[in-house]
C-alpha cells in the first residue's frame, strides 16, 4: 500500500510549518496516554500489563524452582522462612498508530484542513517518538495510501514530519474502507488516532468497529473547516452548483437563509451523529475547526479527553 | 385639482393567453435552464441534507426569495400588460391646435356636480391641457356674458394651466358667439390653423346657451363636453327669482309696488316661504305654491307687494329653499328716494320742451339763451351733492356748445365737440318730410314709444363716432343716438324739434308720447334709471358710471366680490359685475350709486338641466359633438418598464457572477 512519495520543492518548509520549535518545547512533557494497557514489544517507557524489569513493585509470589535468584526477596525469608518471590510492573512501549486523511475532501478550507490536520499528526508523533512509543503513520483515503510503520525514539522524527510533509490529497476516500484496511495490516496493539472530516457518504458507522474492541484504544478527530459548520462564512450567494471535489457530484441549492439554517441544522446534527457512533464503540471523539490553533488542541482539548498525558 | 386616470385594457384577452402562456414557460425555462455558478466543495453530503429537508418541505424553494426569477416576472407581467393594449381614459387630447371655452355663466355655479359646475368645467380643462400633446399651441377663452382670451395661442403648459385657475365664475349670462367670434381668426388655415381635423374647440359648458346664432367654424371642430346633469340623467333641483320690479307710485311716491317672478325648475309641485326686506327689516312673508316644471318650461308664480317706503332703500326678496343654485335665491333692489332733480335748458325759446320737462316732475328747471350759457361758470354747472346746487342735466335746444357740457345731456339739432360726431343737414327745399325706418325698441328710452307715424322734417343724419349707439334711424342713416365724450354720455338727435318761425319741425311734438320721452330721457340722464323705479343691475350689464365727490380716486366697493374704480373727473366707470348681489361703498358718490343691486335674473341660467346637445347651429364643417371621454393607449409605459427591469436584472446578475 505504500507509494512513491512525491517530491516537493518545498518539502523542507512545509516541515517548518508542520511543527514550530516554540510549540516542541511546550511538548517535551507531555505522553500518549492509553484508557487501556497494551502489551509491547520493547521495553519502553510505559507501564505495562506484564511484570517485568523496573523498579516499581507490583507483588509477590512464591518461589518455584527456575525462578530468578535476583528477584527473591531475602528480609522476608529472612522473617518468613519462605522463599518469595518479589515481582515489577514491567514498562513497556505504546504503540500509536496515526490515521491521517488524505482525500480530497481535506484539501479545502481556510485554514485548510490537511494540513491541520497533518500538523496534529507531526505534533501527537512527535510526542510518540520522544517518549519511546512505536508510531505508525498511515496516510488513508480509500484504503491506506501511504504508511510508515515502527517509528521509535527521537532519530526518525525528521522522517516522519518529510512524510506527513509530502502527503497529497489522494482522490475520493472512505473512512470505513481505510479503517478495514488499517486494522487488517497492522498486527499490534495500541492507540489509534483517526485524523479526517468523517464527512462520509456511505455507511460511516461499519467502519469505525474496525477501530474498536480490545486492540485499540480508538480516538477519533473530526476536522471540519469554520466555512463548513457555517456557510455563512463561505459568504455563498445566490444560485450555485456545489461540486464535490471527491466525487464530482453537483448539489444545485438558492441560497437562502431558511436554506442557511438548514445547513447549520445538518452540520450539527451529523456532528452528533458522528459523535454518538463513537461513542457508542467507545472511541472518543472531538471536533477540531481549523481556525482553532493546534497548539490550543494539544496542549488542551486533547488531554481532556485523555489522549495525551 | 386631482387628475384620477382611469385605466382599461383594449386587448385583455390577448393579454390572458400572453400571460397563460408565457409565465409558466418562463417558471419551466427557469428551471432548466437557470445557470447557476458552479462552486467546489468538501462534500455535498451535508448540503444535499439541507436541500433535501428544504425541498421536503418547500416544494418550490428554489423559487423563493429568487430575486432574479422575481424580476424576470416582473418583466414579463410588464410585456403581457403591454400586449394587453393598456388604455388611459382621457388621457389625451384630440387636436393639433386646441382652443379651450370655459363657460363661467351664472348656470355653471350649480352645484349638482361636486363641487360645482364650474370646478368640474376647471379639472376638465386642466385634463384637457395635461393630455394635450399636439404642436399648434393651445388657446383658453372663458365666456359668460363677455368672452376673455385667457390665454393666447402657447405651448406653455405651465401658462395654460395658471390661466385656467385664475379663471373666475360670474353669474351672468351665457353668449358662446362671443368666445367663438373671438377665436374665430385662429381657426382659418391662414392663420395657421392647419389642417381642418386637427383643430378641435372643445366647450366645456352645461349647455345654457341664451343666444343660438348660427356659428361657422372654418376649419374647426366643436367638441362640447358637457358638465352638469341632463333631465334623465338627475332629478333638477332649483328654485330662483326670474324677475323683479320696484316702482313708486305715481301719485303716493312714498308707496313701491314690488313685483317679482319665482320659477320652479323642479320636477315636482315646491311650496315655499318667501320674505321680503326693507333694508335689513323683514315686512312681508308670502308662501307661494309652485307648480312643476314640465317639457314647457319652469312652472312660475308671480306676486305684487305694496310697501310703504317713504326713504331710499334697498327692497329685497329671499327664498327660503336649498337647491342647487343659490345665486337666484335672492334678488334686491334699491329704491331711490323721490329725487329733486334740477335741469337746465339752453334754448332760444321753446314752450313745447319747456312743458314736456316740467312735466317731468323735476324741483327745478332753468331756461337760458345759448348767449346766457356762454357766460355761466362751466365748472359749476354740474350738479354737486355737497353744495345742493347745480344741475343733474342740460337739454340744449338747437344749440351746439362750444365746450362739452360737464353732465349728461340731452341735444336736439345740436351737438357737443366730440371727436367724430357731425349731424349732416338736409337741403331740401322745401324741406321734405321723412318717418323712422326704425328705432331702438330695446332700448328703455323707446320702449314705449309708437313712431311708425311720426315725420321729420329734413332730420339730417348723424356721423357717429366709433361705440356710439343708434337710438332711431333714418332713411339717410342714424338721427338718434347715445354718444360718449369719454366722461359723459350725451343723447343727440340730428332733428330739429322747432323750424324758424316757431313751426313743427316734427309731429313728435304733438304726441303723447313725447312728454314720456323728455320725462325718460331726463331722468335717465340724471339718474340712470328711466322713471321712478327701482334700480338694480345684471351681472354682465355694461360699466356703470358712478358720478363721484371731489378728492375721490378710487372708488370700492364691498360686496360679494370686491370693486374698485378709478376716479377721472368725478366719474368712475365700473366694469361690468361679475357677482349677483349687493355692493355698498362709503366714499362720497352720488347717492343713488352708494349701494348697487345686482341680480342674476336669467331664466335660462337659473335652469339646472344641463343640455345633451350643444344648442348651437354649426356651421359648415362645424359639428357640435358631445364626446366622451378619448382613450390613450400606454402600451409604450409598460415595455420601458420592461426594459428598465431588464437592465435591473442584467446588472444584479452581472454582479453576481463577479462574486
Amino acid at each position: 500500500m505504500t507509494r512513491t512519495p512525491p517530491t516537493s520543492p518545498d518539502t523542507a518548509e512545509a516541515l517548518q510549518t508542520l511543527l514550530t520549535p516554540a510549540f516542541i518545547r511546550q511538548m517535551e512533557k507531555l505522553d500518549i496516554a492509553s484508557r487501556k494497557l497494551f502489551a509491547g514489544t520493547l521495553q519502553g517507557e510505559r507501564r505495562s500489563k506484564q511484570r517485568g524489569q523496573s523498579v516499581e513493585f507490583a507483588d509477590y509470589r512464591n518461589y518455584v524452582a527456575g525462578d530468578d535468584l535476583r528477584f527473591i526477596d531475602w528480609n522476608l525469608y529472612a522473617r518468613l522462612d519462605k522463599l518469595f518471590l518479589r515481582l515489577f510492573m514491567e514498562e513497556q512501549d505504546l504503540a500509536l498508530c496515526l490515521l491521517l486523511d488524505v482525500s480530497a475532501s481535506m484539501d479545502w478550507g481556510d485554514p485548510n484542513k490537511l494540513l491541520y490536520a497533518k500538523r496534529l499528526a507531526a505534533a501527537l508523533a512527535y510526542i510518540g517518538l520522544v517518549r519511546f512509543n512505536r508510531v505508525h503513520l498511515y496516510a488513508v483515503s480509500n484504503g491506506v495510501v501511504e504508511q510508515m510503520p515502527g517509528l521509535r525514539g527521537r532519530r526518525p522524527i525528521p522522517k516522519m514530519l518529510e512524510f506527513l510533509a509530502r502527503q497529497q490529497p489522494a482522490g475520493a476516500g472512505s473512512v470505513p474502507e481505510a479503517c478495514r484496511r488499517f486494522a487488517l495490516g497492522q498486527g499490534h496493539k495500541g492507540v489509534v488516532v483517526l485524523l479526517s472530516d468523517i464527512l462520509e457518504k456511505g455507511d460511516f458507522a461499519g467502519g469505525l468497529r474496525y477501530l474498536a474492541g480490545d486492540r485499540f484504544d480508538g480516538y477519533a478527530v473530526q476536522i471540519l473547516a469554520p466555512q463548513e459548520l457555517d456557510a455563512e462564512k463561505a459568504e455563498l450567494r445566490g444560485d450555485l452548483a456545489l461540486r464535490d471535489v471527491e466525487d464530482g457530484f453537483e448539489a444545485e441549492v438558492s441560497i437562502s437563509p431558511l436554506l442557511l439554517q438548514r445547513y447549520r441544522d445538518a452540520v450539527n446534527g451529523w456532528c452528533d451523529h458522528v459523535r454518538q457512533e463513537c461513542s457508542k464503540r467507545h472511541i472518543a471523539w472531538m471536533l477540531a475547526r481549523t481556525d482553532t490553533p493546534v497548539e490550543t488542541l494539544v496542549l488542551d482539548s486533547f488531554r481532556r479527553i485523555g489522549l495525551l498525558k | 385639482m386631482h387628475t384620477t386616470l382611469a385605466m382599461t385594457f383594449l386587448n385583455p384577452t390577448g393579454g390572458l393567453i400572453a400571460a397563460a402562456v408565457a409565465v409558466p414557460l418562463l417558471v419551466l425555462l427557469y428551471f432548466l435552464k437557470l445557470r447557476r455558478r458552479p462552486l467546489l466543495i468538501s462534500s455535498t453530503l451535508l448540503w444535499k441534507r439541507s436541500v433535501h429537508d428544504l425541498e421536503v418541505n418547500t416544494p418550490f424553494q428554489r423559487l423563493r426569495r429568487n430575486l432574479l426569477l422575481f424580476l424576470q416576472l416582473l418583466v414579463l407581467a410588464a410585456l403581457v400588460l403591454a400586449i394587453a393594449r393598456p388604455a388611459v381614459e382621457g388621457g389625451v387630447t384630440e387636436g393639433d391646435r386646441i382652443f379651450i371655452l370655459i363657460d363661467r355663466s351664472g348656470s355653471m355655479n350649480a352645484t349638482d356636480v361636486s363641487p360645482s359646475r364650474f370646478a368640474e368645467a376647471q379639472r376638465k380643462a386642466l385634463e384637457l391641457v395635461d393630455g394635450y400633446v399636439g404642436a399648434g399651441g393651445a388657446m383658453v377663452v372663458s365666456y359668460a356674458a363677455q368672452a376673455e382670451v385667457n390665454a393666447a395661442l402657447t405651448n406653455d403648459r405651465a401658462a395654460l394651466r395658471n390661466a385656467i385657475r385664475e379663471v373666475q365664475p360670474t353669474d351672468q349670462s351665457t353668449s358662446l358667439s362671443e368666445a367663438i367670434e373671438l377665436i374665430e381668426p385662429f381657426l382659418t388655415p391662414e392663420a395657421g390653423g392647419g389642417e381642418a381635423e386637427s383643430v378641435v374647440v372643445y366647450v366645456l359648458s352645461d349647455g345654457n346657451v341664451a343666444d343660438q346664432r348660427p356659428m361657422t367654424l372654418p376649419g374647426g371642430r366643436i367638441v362640447y363636453r358637457r358638465i352638469g346633469h341632463t333631465i334623465e340623467e338627475a332629478e333638477p333641483d332649483n328654485v330662483g327669482i326670474v324677475a323683479m320690479h320696484a316702482r313708486r307710485d305715481a301719485e303716493q311716491p312714498e308707496i313701491a309696488d314690488v313685483f317679482f317672478r319665482i320659477a320652479n325648475y323642479r320636477r315636482e309641485q315646491t311650496t315655499l316661504t318667501v320674505d321680503l326686506f326693507d333694508g335689513d327689516q323683514r315686512f312681508d312673508t308670502v308662501t307661494a305654491e309652485l307648480p312643476a316644471a314640465d317639457d314647457d318650461g319652469p312652472g312660475t308664480v308671480a306676486r305684487t307687494k305694496r310697501v310703504n317706503v317713504p326713504h331710499e332703500t334697498i327692497l329685497s326678496v329671499r327664498l327660503d329653499i336649498e337647491d342647487h343654485l343659490a345665486a337666484d335665491n335672492a334678488a334686491r333692489i334699491l329704491l331711490p328716494t323721490p329725487e329733486h332733480l334740477h335741469v337746465l335748458l339752453v334754448t332760444e325759446g321753446n314752450p313745447l320742451l319747456r312743458n314736456a320737462i316740467r312735466g317731468a316732475d323735476i324741483e327745478q328747471l332753468d331756461i337760458v339763451t345759448p348767449q346766457e350759457y356762454d357766460e355761466l361758470d362751466h365748472e359749476a354747472l354740474a350738479y354737486s351733492p355737497a353744495r345742493e346746487s347745480g344741475y343733474h342735466t342740460i337739454v340744449f335746444d338747437q344749440v351746439s356748445p362750444e365746450r362739452s357740457p360737464p353732465v349728461d345731456s340731452l341735444f336736439f339739432g345740436g351737438k357737443p365737440p366730440v371727436a367724430g360726431l357731425e349731424i349732416s343737414r338736409d337741403d331740401y327745399d322745401p324741406p321734405r318730410s321723412f318717418r323712422l325706418l326704425d328705432w331702438n325698441r330695446q332700448e328703455p328710452l323707446l320702449e314705449d314709444q309708437a313712431l311708425d307715424e311720426t315725420q321729420f322734417l329734413n332730420p339730417g343724419r348723424l356721423v357717429l363716432p366709433e361705440g356710439s349707439r343708434i337710438l332711431m334711424e333714418g332713411p339717410a342713416g342714424p338721427v338718434m343716438a347715445r354718444v360718449s365724450d369719454g366722461r359723459r354720455r350725451h343723447i343727440i338727435a340730428s332733428f330739429e324739434l322747432l323750424r324758424p318761425g316757431g313751426r313743427l319741425a316734427t309731429t313728435w311734438l304733438r304726441e303723447p308720447w313725447f312728454p314720456i320721452f323728455i320725462s325718460d330721457a331726463v331722468r335717465l340722464l340724471a339718474l340712470g334709471t328711466a322713471s321712478g323705479e327701482g334700480i338694480a343691475a345684471e351681472p354682465g350689464d355694461p360699466p356703470l358710471r358712478v358720478l363721484t365727490g371731489p378728492d375721490v380716486d378710487e372708488v370700492l366697493y364691498e360686496g360679494p366680490v370686491q370693486v374698485r374704480a378709478r376716479v377721472q373727473d368725478g366719474v368712475a366707470l365700473l366694469p361690468a359685475f361679475e357677482r349677483a348681489g349687493l355692493y355698498r361703498t362709503d366714499q362720497p358718490v352720488a347717492s343713488q350709486w352708494r349701494q348697487i343691486a345686482v341680480n342674476m335674473l336669467d331664466e335660462a341660467e337659473s335652469n339646472p338641466v344641463a343640455r345633451a346637445q350643444l344648442p348651437v347651429r354649426a356651421g359648415e364643417g362645424a359639428m357640435a359633438e358631445a364626446e366622451g371621454e378619448t382613450r390613450r393607449e400606454v402600451w409604450h409605459w409598460f415595455v420601458l418598464l420592461a426594459l428598465a427591469l431588464l437592465m435591473l436584472e442584467w446588472f444584479i446578475y452581472a454582479r453576481r457572477m463577479h462574486i
